[in-house]
C-alpha cells in the first residue's frame, strides 16, 4: 500500500487511473472546466489577495484561451497518463502545465508538496469545487492530486505508469526523478533551475514613466514571492542611472503595500552582507525592497537570491555586452524602452545560450504553452502523420 | 593588540558577571567594541567589505552587525592560517547546514574563562558529582569538533565524577545511571544537557520507565534550541516541573548561547529571566526595520560579545526573536539587561529556487 494522501475527489486505485477511457485532444468538458475555474477566481473576492490566482483566471477565460491554444498539425492524440511532479515553493505554476496536459485530453497525476501554502491550497480547493460537480465527472475519474513524502517509493512507482513526466525542480530534484525507471517511450519534460532578468534601458527615461515602470516591474516579481524561475532576479541596466534611486523608492512603496513577513528583513540582510562579504555585489538601497549591485551573474549570488524584494542590478554601458552574462539558466528577459528587435538580433546569435522568452517588463509570468523552449501541447500529445 | 586583549580580559576577569548597573557597563564597553570593530576591519576583508567603512559608533547600537546566516556560508577569520587553534561546528539539531567558527588560542581561553566566571554566579564554586545527560559518542568524532561536544567539554569543568547517562545510542545507560544513582543518593550533583535531549532522551525514558533518580539536591543546567519542544507544547513551567519530579532537581537553569559566541552565554535568574553578564549585551530589533526596540518589546535579538578576536563575530544579529524585558530592575538583584527568549524565526533558510520536495 502506497502511503499517498489524496487531494482531490478522486475514487479507486492509482494504478487503475491509466486505464480509463481516453478523451480527446480539446475536448469539450476541458474547455467547459476551464471556463468555469477562470469564472470562480476571478468572481469569487475570496482570492483578491491572491493576485496569482486572479491572473490565472484570467489566462483561462474563453477569449484568452482561443489565443493560445491552438491545436498542433496532424491529428493529434493524447499521450496517456501524465505524472506531474510539481514544485515546493512555487504555489501555483504546476496548475499551468496540467491545465495543457488536461486540454491535450490526458490522463493526470499530480503530486503537489506537503508545505500548506495557503495559494496552494485555495487553488486545490477551487478545482476540487469543481470536479465533484456532475458535469464533470470525467475529469475527476482521470485526474488525481496527490501527496506523498518524498524520501517514499512512490514516485518511482507512479513513474512506472506514466506515459510522460513533467518535472517541476531544482535540477537536483529533477535529476532524482529522471533517475526513476520509466516506460521506454515516456517523455519527460523537465522544469529545473533558471532564473530571469528585466532589461530596463534608461536612455529616454522619463521620471514620468517611473511609476509604470514600477508596477510592471512589482507585477512580475510579487507573486510566488519573487521565486519562480520567470520572477525577475536581474535588472541589466543600460545606461543613465539618475532615475534609479526613485525607481527603488518606488518598487519600496508597492511592496509596502501588501504584508510584511517576519523574515523578508533578515533575509535580505544575510542576502546583501554575503554579496558584499564575498564582493560579488555592493549593497544599494535597503528598505522594503534591497538593491545590490554586481559585476556578472555569478551562480553562488544566484544561488544567495531569496527573493521577497530583493533585486540585483547590473549596469550596462551598451545593449550588446548584455549577451554574455544571458548563460544557459536565464528563462525570460523582459524589456522595457529598447526594441523587441534590437534584442530579438543579439539573441540570434548562436553563442547566446540562454532565454527561452522575451517579454515586455509585467508579463514576465503571463503563462503561454510555448514555455521554457517547449512547446507543451505538442508534447503533451502524439501528432500523427498521415499522408 | 595587546592593549585591547588586556581590556578584555580584565573585563572578564575581574569584574562580577552581573556587578554594574547598565549605564556604568556600557560605557565601559563602547570602547572596546570600536576596537574591536577597528581590529576586524583590518584583519578581515570579508568584515571590513561587508560593514563598509564605519567610523567609531557613539553607542552600541550604531556598531555594525553581521547576520549570524553568514557563518554557515563563508569562513569568516580574522587570524593567518597559522595561528588556528580549532574549529568549532555547530550542529544545531535542526539547522542544516553548520557554521564554521574559526578560534584561535587567545578567543578559545576566553572563551573558558568567561564562562566560568558567568556560571558559578548560578552554580556556586563547588565542583559537585556531575551526570551529563548525553552521549559520550558525541565527544569522540575529533575531526569534526561539534558544538554540542564543545559545550559538554565547558561545562565538565564545573563537575567531578563525570557520568554519562545515555549510551552511543542515545538510550538511557541504565548500569551507569544506577551507580551515579547509589553513589550520590541524596546528596547535591550537577547535571547539564541539551535542552532537548534532556527532555526526548532522559526525562521521557525515565517517566516511561516510571523511575525517578533519587537526588534530593540536583542542579540540572541546560541549554539549546526550544523549537521541538515548542511543537510538543513543552514550556519552561513544564519543563521544570518535569524536572523536578523524574530528575530530582531544586534548580533548573536554562541558558542562551550558541556556537557562533562561545563563552558569553546568557543565564536564566532564580526568576527565570535571562541575563546579560558583564562581558556582552543584548539589543533586541524590530524585524521589519531592524531598528532598536524599547523594553516591553519583541524582535530579533542582536548578541555583542567582547570575547571574540579570531573571527568577526563580536556583534552578530541571530534568528532567534526575543523580548527585552527590563534594565537593572529585575527582582533577582542582578544588574544589567535581562530578557527573554521566544524561539527562532519560522524557515529562515530560504530553498534555492523552485525545489520539490
Amino acid at each position: 500500500m502506497m502511503q499517498v494522501e489524496f487531494l482531490s475527489p478522486y475514487q479507486g486505485q492509482l494504478s487503475a487511473l491509466p486505464h480509463q477511457a481516453p478523451l480527446a485532444c480539446g475536448n469539450a468538458v476541458a474547455l467547459a472546466f476551464c471556463a468555469e475555474l477562470s469564472q470562480h477566481l476571478m468572481r469569487d473576492a475570496q482570492y483578491r489577495q491572491y493576485p496569482e490566482l486572479v491572473a490565472l483566471g484570467f489566462w483561462l477565460r474563453d477569449a484568452s484561451i482561443k489565443q493560445w491554444f491552438e491545436m498542433p498539425g496532424g491529428l493529434c492524440k493524447p499521450l496517456g497518463t501524465v505524472l506531474h511532479i510539481t514544485p515546493n515553493n512555487v504555489d501555483s505554476m504546476f496548475v499551468y502545465s496540467w491545465i495543457c496536459a488536461l486540454l491535450m485530453g490526458n490522463h493526470n497525476i499530480v503530486r503537489v508538496s506537503n508545505s500548506d501554502n495557503p495559494v496552494k491550497q485555495q487553488l486545490i480547493a477551487a478545482i476540487n469545487g469543481l470536479l465533484v460537480q456532475p458535469q464533470f465527472a470525467e475529469l475527476a475519474s482521470r485526474n488525481v492530486f496527490v501527496s506523498y513524502a518524498r524520501e517514499s517509493d512512490v514516485s518511482a512507482r507512479l513513474s512506472l505508469l506514466a506515459d510522460a513526466r513533467v518535472l517541476w525542480g531544482g535540477d537536483a530534484s529533477v535529476m532524482a526523478i529522471r533517475a526513476l525507471p520509466a516506460k521506454a517511450r515516456c517523455r519527460d519534460i523537465s522544469f529545473a533551475d533558471r532564473w530571469s532578468a528585466a532589461l530596463i534601458d534608461a536612455n529616454g527615461l522619463q521620471a514620468s514613466q517611473l511609476d509604470q515602470l514600477a508596477q510592471a516591474l512589482w507585477r512580475d516579481s510579487q507573486p510566488h514571492g519573487q521565486m519562480a524561475c520567470s520572477s525577475p532576479r536581474v535588472l541589466f541596466w543600460l545606461g543613465d542611472e539618475q532615475h534609479q534611486p526613485a525607481l527603488w523608492d518606488k518598487l519600496a512603496a508597492l511592496a509596502a503595500q501588501q504584508d510584511d513577513g517576519l523574515t523578508r528583513a533578515n533575509n535580505q540582510l544575510v542576502n546583501q552582507q554575503l554579496l558584499a562579504a564575498t564582493g560579488k555585489g555592493q549593497a544599494l538601497y535597503r528598505g522594503r525592497i534591497a538593491v545590490s549591485s554586481i559585476l556578472a551573474v555569478d551562480e553562488q549570488a544566484l544561488d544567495w537570491f531569496c527573493g521577497d524584494g530583493v533585486f540585483y542590478l547590473l549596469p550596462l554601458t551598451q545593449l550588446q555586452d548584455i549577451t554574455r552574462h544571458l548563460d544557459e539558466k536565464i528563462q525570460t528577459l523582459s524589456y522595457m524602452g529598447c526594441e523587441r528587435d534590437r534584442l530579438l538580433d543579439l539573441l540570434r546569435d548562436p553563442a547566446v545560450r540562454g532565454v527561452d522568452r522575451l517579454v515586455p517588463i509585467g508579463q514576465a509570468l503571463d503563462f503561454a504553452p510555448l514555455w521554457d523552449g517547449y512547446d507543451l501541447l505538442s508534447q503533451l500529445c502524439r501528432q500523427v502523420r498521415y499522408v | 593588540m595587546t592593549d585591547l586583549h588586556a581590556q578584555i580580559d580584565e573585563l572578564i576577569q575581574t569584574v562580577l558577571p552581573y556587578g554594574e548597573a547598565q549605564g556604568d557597563k556600557r560605557a565601559r564597553l563602547l570602547p572596546i567594541f570600536n576596537q574591536l570593530h577597528q581590529h576586524h576591519l583590518q584583519a578581515c576583508g570579508d568584515y571590513a567589505r561587508l560593514t563598509g567603512d564605519v567610523s567609531a559608533a557613539d553607542s552600541l547600537e550604531a556598531l555594525p552587525y553581521v547576520a549570524v546566516r553568514l557563518f554557515k556560508h563563508l569562513r569568516l577569520q580574522s587570524i593567518a592560517a597559522g595561528e588556528v587553534f580549532k574549529t568549532l561546528q555547530s550542529s544545531g539539531t535542526t539547522a542544516t547546514t553548520p557554521a564554521t567558527v574559526v578560534l584561535d588560542k587567545f578567543t578559545a581561553a576566553r572563551q573558558s574563562k568567561a564562562l566560568v566566571k558567568i556560571l558559578q554566579a548560578s552554580l556556586g564554586n563547588a565542583r559537585l558529582p556531575m551526570l551529563i545527560l548525553d552521549s559520550k559518542a558525541v565527544l569522540k568524532d575529533r575531526a569534526l569538533f561539534s558544538a554540542r561536544g564543545a559545550g559538554i567539554q565547558g561545562l565538565a569543568m564545573f563537575g567531578r565524577d563525570h557520568t554519562y547517562a545515555l549510551d552511543e545510542n542515545m538510550q538511557p545507560d541504565w548500569p551507569a545511571i544506577d551507580a551515579f544513582a547509589e553513589k550520590y543518593a541524596g546528596q547535591a550533583v550537577l547535571m547539564f544537557g541539551f535542552t532537548f535531549m534532556v527532555w526526548a532522551h532522559v526525562i521521557e525514558a525515565l517517566k516511561q520507565a516510571n523511575r525517578r533518580l533519587p537526588f534530593e539536591n540536583a542542579i540540572l543546567l541546560h541549554s539549546g534550541g526550544w523549537k521541538k519542544l515548542i511543537d510538543q507544547q513543552v514550556s519552561d513551567a513544564v519543563f521544570q516541573a518535569g524536572a523536578t519530579e523524574w530528575l530530582g532537581t531544586t534548580q533548573v537553569t536554562n541558558f542562551y548561547g550558541m556556537a557562533e559566541q562561545v563563552g558569553s552565554v546568557f543565564v536564566q535568574c532564580s526568576h527565570r529571566h535571562l541575563h546579560t553578564p558583564m562581558c556582552a549585551e543584548i539589543i533586541v530589533r524590530n524585524p521589519f526595520t531592524l531598528a532598536p526596540c524599547a523594553v516591553g518589546e519583541t524582535g530579533l535579538l542582536q548578541v555583542l560579545s567582547v570575547i571574540p578576536t579570531s573571527y568577526p563575530g563580536f556583534s552578530l544579529l541571530t534568528e532567534d526573536m526575543g523580548t527585552l524585558l527590563g534594565e537593572d530592575d529585575c527582582p533577582c538583584g542582578w544588574h544589567g539587561r535581562y530578557f527573554s527568549v521566544q524561539g527562532r524565526l519560522p524557515k529562515t533558510e530560504v530553498r534555492g529556487c523552485s525545489d520539490a520536495s
